[in-house]
């Protein structure tokens, strides 16, 4: 169980608010995609859970524990339950796939044997339908669609609590956004807590249980798909209008 | 007017007292990392592997070189020179005043501020850009545990070593020129080497190294973090790294100068 809850959380950049006082608890076990217009803050938000950036005032906490934590210990414990996929894979250059892997994995699974380690790898190449011949190539040598997967491996193979996923389906050919929303709709089923931000609204919009939907750093609302959906609120009725237009 | 000016100055002097605070910041972080780093070393170790191979291993024919051609030259000029004194002996402790006092250190550090600390800025600064930093961070690993303590153990370890194959290469040189022109007895000539070469030289020769290696890494990935949204930052956090290196690098070396030889 990962609760995250968001207590009067403002985040500045060079001296701007890109995130104002935000208070809310993420729907536990449920997918909650992430609505605004650029300069919302809709980036910002899971990159505060995921621990990349910390508030700038207020606190986020995981499981009873603040983000701010500076005890190594804590910050380990946290950060092995939460996963965050990076739009382009964030994959280490200089590192091979199975290194970038194993980066999470021999970080966080120490208690699994090497034997365990390599059959988890395994598994997962095989899910994501790579071929182990991929393990030592340099993410230069891969495609994107190959990076996005390889990055999504490297989330999933911690086996987290909370994913939080930043554009899944962006650089993907449609065989790897099948398996994607494949493993999406697999960690709907093992009711892992999810949050997406994504411009491919058709598709991840459906598989959404909760949207919380973001303007100029404020939450202008955060309820179940279907009461956003028939929102009477012009600014959530103009944001979604304009992701369909896109 | 001067009200303006003065407020400039003000402003400017704020500004370099915070960033010098952010430095001290970053260092103390280092220091910290730096205790626990065997925690880590499951993950880390390979870094410090690479930047030791990187850093100490293909810089060496570079060092070896450099070393041979300054010690002849110091045995060129300076035997031509005080031989028209009859003080040809002097060479001996010339020898070591220039090559381990001085340049052994000094040398290698530059060698290494333009080819690794030039390199790890770089790297850092693009990392930084490719979002890789955020990478780690969401993994749970420090940067400056993960990348920085491994390529400060590396540099400072490299350097060391580094400073030794100077010493040695420079000191050799000096004999094989001299046995050119003008042949001295292997023996000869370095017993009355040894003769010259005290036990501070040596500590001292190993203070600059450790020192200079800290600093110049610390310096470079200081730099290369600080690398913010662009690519463009890049070469100049790179080109700051560099100079800040080399200053801070002749700073510690007048330091240490004043502070056991006078």
């Amino acid at each position: 169980m990962s609760t995250v809850e968001f207590s009067n959380v403002s985040f500045f950049s060079d001296g701007l608010a890109i995130i104002d006082e935000l208070s809310f608890i993420l729907p536990e076990h449920k997918l909650t995609a992430i609505l605004g217009r650029p300069g919302s803050g809709k980036i910002v938000v899971p990159k505060l859970i995921g621990g990349i950036l910390l508030p700038s005032k207020g606190s986020v906490v995981i499981d009873g524990e603040d983000s701010k934590t500076t005890d190594d210990g804590k910050i380990k414990q946290i950060r092995s339950k939460i996963s965050y996929i990076f739009r382009n894979g964030g994959l280490i250059s200089n590192l091979g796939v199975e290194e970038n892997i194993r980066l999470s994995l021999d970080f966080h699974c120490q208690h699994l044997t090497e034997s365990e380690k390599k059959a988890r790898i395994s598994w997962f190449l095989k899910y994501f339908q790579l071929p182990e011949t991929i393990l030592p190539k340099r993410p230069a040598n891969l495609t994107r669609s190959e990076q996005k997967l390889v990055g999504f491996i490297r989330g999933m193979i911690i086996e987290p609590e909370v994913v939080l996923i930043d554009e899944p389906l962006e650089n993907c050919e449609p065989n790897s956004q099948r398996l994607v929303l494949n493993q999406i709709m697999e960690n709907k089923s093992k009711g892992l807590t999810q949050t997406i931000i994504s411009q491919s609204l058709e598709q991840i919009l459906p598989i959404s249980d909760f949207i919380l939907v973001l303007d100029k750093g404020k939450i202008i609302e955060l309820d179940t798909r279907e009461n956003i959906l028939n929102s009477k609120n012009t600014i959530t009725h103009n944001i979604i209008l304009d992701y369909y237009m896109v | 007017m001067i009200n303006a000016l003065a407020q400039n100055i003000g402003e400017s002097i704020v500004g370099w007292v915070k960033l010098q605070l952010q430095f001290l910041t970053f260092l103390r972080q280092v220091v910290v990392e730096f205790m626990v780093f065997y925690r880590e070393k499951q993950v880390s170790y390979l870094v410090l592997l690479r930047q030791v191979l990187f850093t100490g291993y293909q810089a060496l024919s570079l060092i070896v070189l450099i070393a041979i051609a300054i010690g002849g030259l110091i045995i060129l000029e300076g035997y031509t020179l005080l031989e028209n004194f009859g003080q040809s002996d002097l060479l001996y402790g010339i020898l070591v005043a220039v090559i381990t006092r001085e340049l052994s250190s000094l040398i290698t550090a530059f060698i290494i501020i333009a080819r690794s600390g030039n390199a790890i800025a770089t790297e850092l600064g693009n990392m930084r850009v490719n979002m890789e930093i955020d990478a780690l961070k969401s993994i749970g690993l420090s940067p400056i545990s993960y990348l920085v303590v491994p390529r400060t153990i590396g540099v400072v370890v490299s350097l060391l070593v580094l400073n030794v194959y100077f010493n040695v290469s420079g000191l050799f040189g000096g004999w094989l020129v001299s046995s050119w022109f003008y042949p001295i007895d292997f023996n000869v000539f370095f017993s009355k080497l040894l003769a010259k070469l005290t036990l501070t030289d040596i500590v001292i020769s190993v203070v600059k190294s450790l020192l200079f290696g800290f600093f110049i890494a610390v310096i470079a990935s200081y730099q290369g973090l600080n690398v913010r949204y662009a690519t463009t930052e890049v070469p100049q956090r790179t080109i700051l790294a560099v100079v800040q290196s080399i200053t801070v690098v002749i700073l510690i070396n007048i330091g240490i100068a004043l502070l056991f030889y006078t």
